[in-house]
């Protein structure tokens, strides 16, 4: 009935006083305004007007919004596949005796770190037309300047080949971290079988690796759904909406347009579906596993 | 001056659980050395961290120097506590460590430099002040943790059984160490063990603790030779008293005590009036202890020793100086210990006797019946 | 041979990772005139390229807009996760176990959904083109109080008792020893939240429109895709360079940390 344990009672609540308040203003209500959002349409000049359905309506018939989510589905397909492939070949090769694996892997690290928008950047001189390394180099093979940010078909996948190499270190110590966690003894039994590396590879590490692979793909496609900063400097969503993403998108919709009510329609959406994918490819890969 | 009381003190874990402490009342005087002793789970932690502050006191009120303190912070009772893992702070030196509490008073640095290097000297651990505590061993890392509770001068000192994670050496040598510094300091020291022997040693007076409440209350010396029941009596003293049923018979004239079929005299103690307390037919519990108990040939004049007995030794355990007997004589099972100059060994047949003038007599709820 | 092979795909991606970088502060010091010649040697080194940055914006206000941006979210964050952590892992009252729920549900809020209604909340507290603006919806984060209620959860229960019978208050005991005894999760969570604030262009580009309230990533942004530099590549890259300088330098000092703490918290730049 008295000092003790309830005075580090009262204690506990006075900790996590700010926080509660903090949640209640800057998560509770975003999230409850949200929903308030998406039934009218508001500049956020004139007061908002109860508009029904009509946001998700306009949604479903939006070509441009379904524009944007298949250049997020073309930029999962370049970018998943490529990110782990590069990624499990370098941590493999990082998970040998080499000298120097510090410096290795602060290297691949680097642009992990580094603000997207100055990646963005200086890969938009790269991919630059007339004087970007990539066309200097086709130039001393005596391949004709390619178009890499300026032509519909390649703009979408020059940007995914960008994220690729910007995220790869972080999912290059993921899988190093998963290849450190086999057990060795496993690959003395195979020894002693006289299995192939190949055969190694395919029925040792690429299983045991699984936790880690959906880890990394469940990741990789948060990061593609919330593609901004690369199309908005590089191309702005262009040519011909080819890499407009959807949180581009959204972002058009509510500063150039005023449009709130419909970006929070579109935000709820993505939200919608980046829950559903995730929740797929959980199931999906887990079930691989079994 | 410090005279801490407990007055019906409880500890109630759930609001639906049986008492951890059940109506304690204890009243400490000033400068004793007093150690709470107990198995575990009997509450001496919970009475000694309800003193501390660290745990709530459910009912009942707790003083000193007839202050109640029984709703104060740890920090207003001017107590200080050394714990069972040292629980020196890990990221200080022994300075530091050492002055924390004052520091954390605000007393004035060259204050707190004048008392860290008096209590460092006090418990030779000046050589190590710049020493972080994963350098030091574990005797080491206990004499500081002494030095931080004795730098603040309190008024109490709480000690949760300090030596456990000491080796058998070290707990002696730290034992007779923490004893010399409280009749040095004449602070008033409470002493929490599971250890019977460090609180035989060590205690002015003692408590035994089980199941939450005080069973008895004394000198080491009390306790021992007279136990106020059964728990304290096997409890205290190693290897454990033993204990036999007995019944109480007067038949053909001579009052004796009947064990299976072995009946003995009365002890001296009882023969002279106390047997009127007894009732014939009732259980009684009668107790000896193991070293109470002599080989016949070798039996010390002036000892009222019961007509030897006929065993077998089952078993000898080399204790150094003792050895124990664990003995069997017709399906009464006891042990004795004597001193090592007598060549017993397993399997042999032995005459031994009680010393009845040091046996104990309880009743049939256990308690002392005299 | 096969060490060979190895040596030769990891040297081939460290360049391919590197020479960019490399790349992009060689241009930056390039006499102006001679750019755009990507990787081919000149003979002027020339601090101008930065000169001019200074001149052409005001980038010295953005950095200090970054600097007090991403050091009072560091703060925050490392003081408000740390007091909710420690009462989660060490003090005992009803609801804990609620919060901590709710700490964990939070996280799996996309981010994308709150942005608009978020942004909205801003407009009408009258927080934007303020440091409140930027800051405050950063404050506290649920995966700085996860990882402190994990640090904190080993740390022996002794170590508070002893505190608190040395006289200690509980925003003592987490000031002067559990902070101290955390010092691999501070600097995590502090490097964490620190990198993310200063690299972040999305919540700035939503709540800043004016341009002496922006913050580095916007500045360089808005000097690059609005056209003001003048298609000068050199000016460009020296404001870039003035983006990455600290975050690199922390890095070559806290390499670990970035690296571990990144990877094991799951949040990437």
């Amino acid at each position: 009935m008295t000092t003790g344990d309830e005075r580090k009672d009262a204690v506990g609540y006075v900790f996590t006083a700010p926080y509660l308040l903090f949640l209640l203003v800057f998560t509770a209500y975003p999230l409850l305004f949200s929903f308030y959002l998406v039934f009218h349409s508001w500049d956020l000049i004139t007061p908002p007007e109860y508009v029904g359905l009509k946001n998700f309506y306009f949604l479903l018939h939006d070509t441009d919004f379904w524009q944007a989510l298949l250049n997020t589905l073309i930029f999962l397909a370049i970018h998943i596949p490529a990110q782990v492939v590069f990624s499990i070949m370098i941590a493999m090769a990082l998970a040998e005796k080499i000298a120097a694996k510090t410096f290795f892997r602060a290297a691949f690290f680097l642009p992990v770190i580094i603000s997207g928008a100055v990646v963005t950047i200086l890969w938009a001189k790269l991919y630059s037309t007339d004087a970007g390394i990539f066309n200097q180099l086709l130039a001393l093979a005596g391949i004709a300047p390619v178009k890499w940010l300026t032509s519909t078909g390649l703009a979408m996948p020059s940007i995914a080949v960008m994220a690729t190499w910007k995220n790869m270190g972080f999912y290059i110590v993921l899988f190093l971290a998963g290849l450190l966690s086999i057990p060795a003894h496993l690959y003395e039994v195979s020894k002693i079988e006289g299995t192939t590396r190949w055969q190694d590879f395919r029925y040792i590490t690429l299983p045991l690796l699984k936790p880690t692979m959906l880890l990394v793909v469940v990741l990789s496609t948060f990061g593609a759904f919330s593609l901004f900063i690369e199309p908005y400097v590089m191309t702005g969503g262009g040519p011909l909406n080819s890499t407009m993403s959807v949180v581009l998108y959204m972002y058009k919709q509510a500063f150039l347009f005023q449009h709130m009510g419909y970006a929070a329609t579109v935000g709820f959406a993505l939200a919608a579906i980046i829950l559903l994918v995730v929740l797929v490819q959980k199931k999906y890969l887990d079930s691989e596993s079994h | 001056m410090a005279k801490v009381i407990f007055e019906k003190v409880v500890k109630r874990y759930q609001s639906n659980a049986r008492d951890t402490v059940r109506e304690l009342s204890l009243a400490i005087d000033d400068g004793e050395f007093l150690v709470l002793v107990g198995p575990s789970g009997c509450g001496k932690s919970t009475v000694l961290r309800m003193l501390a502050g660290l745990i709530s006191v459910t009912d009942g009120k707790i003083s000193i120097d007839g202050k109640d303190i029984t709703r104060l912070p740890p920090k207003d009772r001017d107590i200080s506590m050394v714990f069972q893992n040292y629980a020196l702070f890990p990221h200080l030196d022994v300075y530091d460590n050492v002055a924390f509490g004052l520091k954390m008073r605000g007393a004035p640095k060259n204050e707190i430099d004048d008392r860290v290097r008096e209590a460092a000297a006090l418990l030779g651990i000046e050589p190590l002040l710049h020493k972080k505590p994963k350098e030091l061993s574990g005797g080491q890392s206990q004499r500081v943790a002494v030095g931080r509770a004795i730098v603040r001068r309190p008024k109490v000192f709480l000690f949760d059984e300090p030596l456990s994670n000491l080796d058998a050496k070290m707990r002696t040598q730290m034992r007779a160490e923490i004893s010399r510094l409280h009749r040095r300091l004449k602070a008033t020291a409470i002493y929490v063990t599971h250890d019977q022997c460090e609180a035989m040693t060590m205690a002015d007076r003692m408590v035994v603790l089980h199941d939450g409440v005080i069973e008895q209350c004394g000198t080491p010396h009390e306790i021992y030779s007279a136990p106020r029941n059964t728990f304290v009596a096997t409890f205290i003293g190693s290897p454990p008293m033993n204990l036999f049923a007995a019944e109480f018979t007067s038949a053909g004239g001579a009052a004796g005590l009947k064990i299976n079929n072995l009946t003995l005299p009365l002890p001296p103690q009882l023969s002279a009036g106390g047997a009127a307390r007894l009732e014939t037919g009732r259980k009684y519990t009668f107790g000896i202890r193991p070293e109470h108990i002599y080989l016949a040939e070798r039996i010390f004049p002036g000892v009222n020793a019961c007509a030897p007995l006929a065993c077998e030794v089952e078993l000898a355990e080399s204790m150094g100086n003792d050895v124990v007997l664990h003995c069997n004589s017709g399906g009464l099972a006891f042990q004795a210990s004597l001193k090592h100059d007598f060549p017993v060994k397993s399997g042999d047949r032995i005459n031994v006797v009680f010393a009845l003038d040091k046996s104990h007599i309880f009743g049939e709820n256990g308690e002392r019946g005299i | 041979m096969k060490k060979l092979i190895l040596y030769l795909i990891l040297v081939c991606a460290a360049v391919s990772f590197i020479y960019p970088f490399l790349w992009m502060a060689y241009i930056s010091v390039e006499s102006v005139g001679d750019s755009g010649a990507a990787g081919f040697l000149s003979s002027f080194l020339t601090l101008g390229n930065y000169k001019a940055v200074f001149r052409e914006i005001p980038i010295g206000r953005a950095l200090l807009n970054s600097a007090v941006v991403a050091l009072s979210t560091t703060a925050s964050v490392l003081f408000f996760s740390s007091l909710v952590g420690y009462a989660l892992a060490k003090l005992r009252f009803s609801g804990r176990e609620t919060v901590f729920l709710i700490v964990l549900l939070t996280m799996m809020i996309p981010g994308q959904l709150t942005l608009i209604p978020l942004y909205t909340l801003i407009v009408k507290l009258g927080w934007t083109d303020s440091y409140a603006g930027l800051v405050a919806p950063w404050m506290i984060s649920a995966m700085g109080i996860l990882i402190f209620r994990q640090t904190f959860i080993s740390i022996p229960n002794d170590l508070i008792e002893a505190a608190r019978m040395e006289g200690c208050g509980e925003l003592r005991i987490l000031t002067s020893i559990f902070w101290p005894l955390s010092k691999p999760a501070m600097v995590t969570v502090g490097i964490i939240t620190f990198m993310n604030s200063w690299n972040e262009v999305l919540w700035p580009m939503m709540v800043v429109r004016r341009q002496e309230m922006m913050t580095m990533p916007q500045m360089i942004t808005t000097f690059s895709v609005g056209g003001q530099s003048g298609g000068e590549l050199g000016v460009e890259m020296a404001a870039s360079m003035l983006l990455i300088i600290p975050i690199l330098a922390a890095y070559t000092f806290f390499q670990k940390y970035f690296i571990e703490g990144i990877a094991s918290t799951g949040i990437k730049g």
